[in-house]
Parts: structure tokens; sequence; C-alpha cells
């Protein structure tokens, strides 16, 4: 299980299954038990309030979402206000499980959109303190 | 909130024993932790109650009581872990839902801890000889008392919290707007909470006879002293009877409805007989209480009446949960794990038992003697099996890690 409460494989010693089919089938917002009802479903309206609840309960474990704190989400987007190039980055690399150190983060088309607009109204800190997806740490 | 949101919200690995036994151990551990924290809430008051005094009488009390609250301190966290351990097993989508909802509070609720007691320890060391000089600094103890009412308040939001499923989503998100920052404190019963601290008074004048009793064993106590404790103790106990029974109504008539059926539920009779019956019981002893051990019996039967105030306390979550919300606790999904189970036990039973009835013997007994205390061959041969077994348990514990590793 991720810190993120995600089981992402099967224990058969525990029976325990692996939820990634079912998010992967159903999404996130649709399974998570503290979603309000008013975001389970993404629409342009609620995009903004659905990506920050979507950070909340995927990633705000691993990533602060303020600029300052334990590896703040923003940092590792350097900026990047392109909507689009970000949810193609969360699907690519998130959603397929191919990021070191990082869960399997299945998302679906809404979702990722949704947490793009989130990621991309975040502001990052002025000085990068880690090494960011866009510009590796100076050492 | 619906019960398979509930349901979803559990530990899917299960637990590795029936859940009964986390439930039973739940409710009497946390009996343990209510009674001693009622031991040092009451040993407190009565400290501050003495150093405002001029009576000789108060002021050795108060004395007494300061030693006490202080010991009582370390009794009521050590035991208040063992039930937090059980409540986050069967209950963890409740308690940690609480929790999470009131996060601030729950880390602010060690440092409050921690400034309680360091408020109680400064007030210890400025009046060495509280007995016999003027008090000093006892703002200290006030500080201490009203922080260990705040802890106290803290835990009992987390308890209530639990019970209302329905109004989490409204605290996670009010309106709608995800408000994660877990700053404040949502539900509270103020009746609930008084019934609790105010059982501290019956709890304390039990206590007071049992400390009668003690002082009565020491050759050359004052006599004066042993017999003022006398009618100061019965005095207590009838006020906390009282209080008790009428915090206990009020908290009865403002349950919230879901809970209603608890208030006539035969959990409540129960409660009410046993702690009516620890009440009265002093009185029903009468001269019997300065023969053998019968001073220690009322401590003893108030103890058994937590018991039956906890029970009652979780059979209202139980079946709160159950009924209204359709979560049963007992239905947890077990992976019977044989080792950590017996181990438990054997640790609980065996290490527990001898180990703390040596520590408790030897300073029951030196307590009871002047001079130098040299413990019964019998005793020795109980402390050289104690530390025997700590270094078994110890070599064992690294043994079965070790070929678990290895194999
Ligand atoms: C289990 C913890 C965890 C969770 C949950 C998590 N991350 Fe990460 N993430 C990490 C770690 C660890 C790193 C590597 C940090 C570093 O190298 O500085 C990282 C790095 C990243 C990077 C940089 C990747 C790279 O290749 O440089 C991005 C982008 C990122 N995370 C986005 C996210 C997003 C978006 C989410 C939520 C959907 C998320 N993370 C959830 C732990 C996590
Ligand atoms: C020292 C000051 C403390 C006071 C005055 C205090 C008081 C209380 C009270 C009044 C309750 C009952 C609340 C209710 O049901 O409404 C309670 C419950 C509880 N306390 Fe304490 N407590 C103290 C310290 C601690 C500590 C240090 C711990 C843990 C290490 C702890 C663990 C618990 C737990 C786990 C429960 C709830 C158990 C359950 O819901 O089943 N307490 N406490």
């Amino acid at each position: 299980m991720y810190s993120n409460q995600v089981i992402a494989r099967d224990v058969p010693g525990l029976d325990i299954k692996s939820e990634i089919p079912l998010l992967e089938k159903k999404g996130f917002l649709q399974t998570q038990v503290f979603v309000p009802d008013r975001l389970r479903n993404v629409n342009p309206h609620n995009a903004l309030e659905a990506g920050r609840s979507l950070a909340l309960t995927t990633c705000s474990n691993c990533h602060s979402l303020s600029s300052t704190g334990m590896r703040p989400l923003a940092n590792y987007f350097g900026g990047n206000t392109d909507v689009a190039m970000v949810q193609t980055y969360l699907q690519g690399a998130l959603g397929t499980g191919n990021t070191i150190y990082m869960p399997h983060i299945p998302l679906n088309d809404d979702e990722a959109y949704a947490l793009a607009r989130f990621i991309v109204s975040l502001n990052p800190s002025p000085q990068p303190v880690v090494r960011t997806a866009a510009a590796p740490e100076k050492e | 909130m619906d019960a398979a949101m509930l349901y979803a919200l559990r530990d899917p690995a299960g637990i590795p024993s029936h859940p009964i036994i986390f439930l039973v151990l739940g409710v009497l551990t946390w009996a343990l932790h209510i009674a001693a924290v009622q031991v040092m809430l009451g040993a407190s008051a009565l400290t501050l109650y003495g150093a405002f005094s001029r009576d000789a009488h108060w002021r050795r009390l108060a004395a007494a009581m300061i030693t006490t609250a202080k010991v009582a301190v370390s009794v009521a966290i050590v035991l208040g872990v063992a039930p937090l351990l059980f409540v986050q097993v069967i209950y963890d989508p409740f308690w940690y839902t609480s929790n999470v909802l009131s996060a601030r509070w729950v880390i602010g609720f060690i440092v409050i801890l921690i400034l309680a007691y360091l408020a109680m320890y400064a007030f210890y060391y400025r009046n060495p000889k509280l007995a016999s000089q003027p008090t000093r600094s006892a703002w200290q103890m006030v500080a201490s008392l009203v922080l260990m009412l705040v802890v106290g308040w803290i835990m009992h939001v987390l308890s209530y919290q639990m019970l209302l499923p329905e109004q989490w989503m409204g605290w996670y998100a009010p309106n709608g707007n995800i408000n994660p920052g877990g700053q404040s404190l949502h539900a509270y019963s103020v009746t609930r909470f008084a019934f609790f601290i105010l059982l501290s008074v019956a709890v304390v004048a039990a206590w007071l006879f049992a400390y009668r009793r003690y002082l009565m064993g020491r050759p050359g106590e004052d006599a004066g002293y042993i017999a003022w404790l006398l009618p100061l103790a019965h005095r207590l106990m009838l006020a906390g009877g009282v209080l008790a029974v009428a915090s206990g109504a009020l908290w009865l008539a403002t349950l919230p409805e879901k809970m209603a059926w608890f208030a006539t539920s035969a959990w409540v009779w129960a409660s009410a007989i046993a702690l009516l019956t620890a009440a009265f019981f002093p009185r029903l002893l009468g001269n019997k209480l300065d023969q053998g051990l019968w001073g220690y019996a009322p401590f003893g039967i108030g103890a058994v009446a937590l018991i039956v105030v906890a029970a009652a306390r979780e059979a209202l979550r139980f079946i709160t949960l159950l009924g209204t919300h359709g979560y049963d606790a007992l239905d947890y999904k077990i992976n019977l794990d044989w080792y950590s189970t017996s181990l438990f036990f054997i640790t609980f039973a065996v290490l527990g038992g001898v180990v703390l009835g040596y520590l408790l013997t030897v300073a029951w007994k030196a307590g009871q003697t002047k001079g130098v205390y040299t413990p019964s061959p019998a005793l020795t041969r109980l402390g050289n099996l104690s530390i025997g077994l700590l270094v078994l348990w110890i070599v064992q514990y690294f043994a079965i890690g070790f070929y678990v590793w290895a194999r």
C-alpha cells in the first residue's frame, strides 16, 4: 500500500486485492470516500476544485501543496502554465507507474485534466529547493 | 456517510485476532485509564485546596496528593495508550477520521500534556515542604489542572466525533468546499465530558479511603490525621455520588436523538447501580473499614463500577454505529496471527503479572515499614524471576525476528 492509501498489488497471503483495476475503471473521484458530491464528476466549473481534491488525496501526503514544506508539488512543474502539457505528463508518467520513487497513479482524462488545472494554478517557490522535472538541482 | 463508505475506510489487511478481544480489552484498559485520570484530577484538586488552606491536616494532605497526582499522570498516560491501540484497531474508520478532522489539536494534545505535566512538576519542586511552609507559585498547579482538562477535552472531542459520521463530510468540506486544515474541534457534549470529569470526586474519595488504610499500616503514624481523613473521605464520596448521578442524568437527557435509546437501556441501569453501590459501600462497611484489608475495598469496588461504566460507554458506541450506521465492529476481517496473539497474552499475564506484582509488593511493603526494609527471600526470588523473564522475553523477541528474517 502506498502512503496515499492506494493498494497497488495483490497480497494473496492477506487476501488483499490491488485497487489499480478499479481506479482505472472508475477513477479516484468516484471511489474515494472523502470527496464532496459536487466534485465527483469533473465539469468546466469545478475542475480546479476537483483537481485540488485529487491533489489532496493522491499527492499531498508526499508533496506539499504550498510553496514550502516537503517536496512542494509546484516545484516539480517549474511554473509550467500549459494545462495540456501537464495533463499529458501526468497520464504518461504517473498514470503508467513509470516515475521513479512514485506510486502508480492512474488518472483518466477528466481527472488528469482537473489535476493539471490545479497544478498549473500553484505558485512554485521563487528558488526551487529541489530538483524538478524541468530544472535539475544545482549541485 | 453510508455503511459501504465506512467499511471502505477499514484496514484491508484485517486484524490479527478476533475483534471481540480488542473490544473487551479496550473497555478494560479504558476503565483503568479513566480511573488514573480521575485520581490525578481529584488529587490535583485536593492539592490546590490544601495549598490555599492554613489547616495543618489539609496541608499535609496537599503534600501527599501532589506526589499522588504526579504518579497518576504517568499511569494515566501509559494506560491511555492501551485503549488507543484497541480503539484504532476495530474502529479505525472512525478514530482516524476524527483525528484527521482535528489534526492540529491531536498534535497540540501532546504539547499541552507536556506543559501540564511540567507545570505540575514545577509546582512540586517549588514546594518541597508543602506541609510546613507557605505555598509558592500556586498558579502553576492551577495551570496544570486547567491544561489537563484541556487535554481531556481534546480526548473527549475525538471520541465524540467518532459517533457522528453523518456530519464528517460537512466538517471536511463545509458547503462542498474542502478545508483540509484540521483546525477545529467540531463536536462535543459538555454534559458527557462533565460526567466523566466529575466522577473524579467519587474516585478520589475511594482513593482517600485506601490512602488512610495505607497510613494505618505504618507504625507511628499521626492518629489525629488518620482520624481526620475519614469524614473527609465520606463527605467526598457522598458529594461525588450526587455529582455523578446528577451529571450522568444531564448527559442522558441531552443525548442526540439517534442515541436516545441509551438513556433507558440496561447499560445505564447497570452503571447507575454500580456507581451507587460504590458510593454507599464505605458507609455500609462502617467500622469494618478499619479491619484487615477492608480499607482498600472501596477503591476495588470503585474500579469495578468504572468497568461497568466503561462497558456502557462502549455499548453506546457499538450499538449506535451498528444500528444507525450499519457498521459492525465485530465483523472485521481476521488474519489470525498466532504468534503475536499468544505473545501478547503471555506478556500481559505472565510478565505483567510477575514484574508488576513484584514492583508493587516491594513499594507497598517498603511504605509499611519504618527504617530500612529488607524483602523476604520469597520476594527476592520473585524479583530474580522478573529479571529472568524480561531477559527471556528480549532474547525470544530478537530470536524470532532473526529466524523470520533468515528463513
Ligand atoms: C508515495 C509518495 C508520493 C506520492 C503519493 C506522489 N509522489 Fe511525486 N514524487 C515522490 C518522490 C519521492 C519523488 C522524487 C523526489 C525527488 O527526486 O526530488 C517524486 C517526484 C515527483 C515528480 C518529479 C518526477 C521526476 O521525474 O523528476 C513529479 C512531477 C511528481 N512527483 C508529481 C506527483 C503528483 C502529481 C502526484 C499525485 C498525483 C504525486 N507526485 C504523488 C513521491 C510521491
Ligand atoms: C492526562 C490527561 C488526560 C485526561 C484528563 C484524559 C481524559 C479522558 C476522557 C475524559 C476521556 C473520555 C472522553 C469521552 O468518552 O467523552 C478519555 C478518553 C480517552 N483517552 Fe484520555 N485523558 C488524558 C490523557 C490521555 C493520554 C495521554 C492518552 C494516550 C496516550 C489518552 C487516551 C485516551 C483514549 C484512547 C481515549 C478514548 C478511548 C475510546 O474512545 O475508546 N488519554 N480521556
